[in-house]
């Protein structure tokens, strides 16, 4: 969907003047495109779902959708229950409207979407329980690629944390840490300069 | 009895199937100085002066530059930029050993080091042949990196990350992107990779929408980390979109939603 608005470009800035209807990324013309990766590290997945809308018969190409369910993996990850059932009930309306363009695209590109969310060790039931009530039609069965840290192959990631990185930066790449025990450090800062390798899976 | 004789390229072929097992090359480069080269070619492949001491430790190793290994260095990562000088790129100096480097990563952490502002000017043009680019500043103004940039005729792939307080940048004093074409810039066709990180990924975005002649990237790592974001990831798809094949997008903004976007209306 494009933008109404006019885009001035000012200086180094763009500004957006007049009517802006919900706008996201227009995919319409890429049609070369193969792969899409959308990582969402955010409460709600409606721009995916509106950027997603762009995609048309043109991008025969397209062979991979992989949506990266983020933030439901950290609000798991932290144990924190009463807000992941609270953003649930927030965002279950985008998110049924996500999985059911993601079930068209599968049907009309033979693209089976790949979702994928991290849990720590432990929480792998949490985190597909909640992923088949959010994404319905693409989990249904097990039959979609559903990937968690107990998946299968195996991709090596390293991150670095550098001296007097707090969690919360680990936690912005928790989808490569999953692998790796935060035990005791959850709440504070990480020791100083540890470097961490992680492991991330991808599907068998 | 004579020893036996094996041509170079069949010894040559020999070293190459020992690329990766470095205990096995530097033993090879005990054995005789003919098998030198070409061991030296597979052990300093990749070589590592993120650290200043690491930096310190080459240049004292290899002070002449005439026989220095770095010409063959493909792959160098450059930790604390500060401590790379005009002079290091100057005729004679280590820098400029290293005229084959496909791919380079370098850091800086600092804006001024010894009182003298850090600058990426000596690392401009210093080798033709980079491919591939990562640089992450703190620090330096956009500006300066993407002059970086574009001093690299055969870039490909390039990510850029790491700003923190280029409020200079966001208020405009940094300059607008104001371009000198340069006689053989990089044609901007294979990846870019923008990891918003503090400040948004706005002062560098906006350079690579007014480049001349465009970017035709084939694949494309945004990260949405502040409302306006979107908007030039929007703007980068839309240039890229007749090459582009391969779309990566990370929205970290905290309770993210298209409402962020009302500002700008």
């Amino acid at each position: 969907m494009r933008p109404s608005g006019i885009c001035v470009r000012t200086n180094n800035l763009l500004l957006f003047l007049g009517e802006l209807e919900p706008t996201s990324v227009d995919l319409s013309t890429a049609t070369r495109l193969n792969d899409m990766t959308f990582r969402i590290d955010s409460l709600d997945p409606k721009w995916v779902t509106i950027t997603l809308r762009t995609i048309t018969s043109k991008h025969r190409d397209l062979r991979q959708i992989l949506i990266s369910a983020a933030y439901f993996s950290k609000l798991i990850g932290f144990h924190i229950d009463f807000d992941v059932r609270v953003a649930e009930r927030q965002t279950a309306g985008q998110w049924l409207e996500l999985d059911r363009l993601l079930a068209q695209l599968w049907e009309s590109h033979s693209t089976p979407p790949k979702i994928m969310c991290r849990a720590l060790s432990g929480k792998e039931k949490d985190i597909r329980d909640l992923m088949g009530r959010l994404l319905p039609e693409v989990t249904v069965g097990g039959t979609a690629n559903l990937l968690t840290s107990s998946g299968g192959g195996l991709e090596e990631c390293r991150v670095e944390v550098e001296e007097g990185g707090l969690c919360e930066n680990i936690w912005g790449v928790s989808e490569v840490l999953s692998s790796v025990d935060l035990t005791g450090h959850r709440d504070g800062p990480l020791p100083p300069g540890v470097p961490l390798t992680g492991v991330m899976t991808s599907p068998p | 009895m004579s020893n036996p004789y094996l041509p170079p390229e069949i010894l040559d072929y020999i070293v190459d199937f020992l690329h990766d097992d470095p205990d096995a090359l530097e033993r090879c480069c005990l054995t005789s100085k003919s098998w030198i080269p070409r061991t030296r070619k597979h052990l300093f492949a990749e070589v590592d002066l993120w650290h200043e001491d690491r930096l310190g430790s080459w240049k004292k190793m290899f002070s002449d530059p005439s026989t220095s290994p770095a010409h063959f260095v493909r792959s160098l990562r450059i930790g604390g930029a500060c401590a790379v000088t005009t002079a290091d790129a100057e005729v004679g100096g280590w820098l400029r050993g290293f005229a084959h480097i496909v791919h380079l990563g370098v850091e800086t952490s600092e804006f001024y080091h010894g009182g003298f502002p850090v600058s990426l000017v000596p690392f401009h043009g210093f080798s033709r042949t980079i491919k591939s680019l990562r640089v992450k500043s703190v620090d330096l103004p956009p500006s300066e990196i993407f002059d970086f940039i574009l001093s690299s005729p055969l870039l490909e792939d390039l990510a850029v990350a790491g700003w923190r307080t280029w409020a200079c940048d966001m208020d405009g004093s940094d300059g607008p992107p104001t371009f000198v074409q340069p006689s053989n810039p990089p044609a901007f066709t294979g990846s870019l990779e923008l990891p918003s990180l503090q400040r948004g990924m706005q002062p560098i975005a906006s350079r690579f929408l007014s480049v001349p002649g465009g970017i035709h990237f084939r694949k494309l790592t945004l990260t949405w980390s502040y409302g306006e974001d979107l908007l030039l990831i929007m703007a980068l798809v839309r240039e890229c979109s007749h090459t582009l094949e391969s779309l990566n997008i990370t929205c970290n903004v905290p309770g993210a939603s298209i409402r962020y976007l009302r500002p700008y209306q």
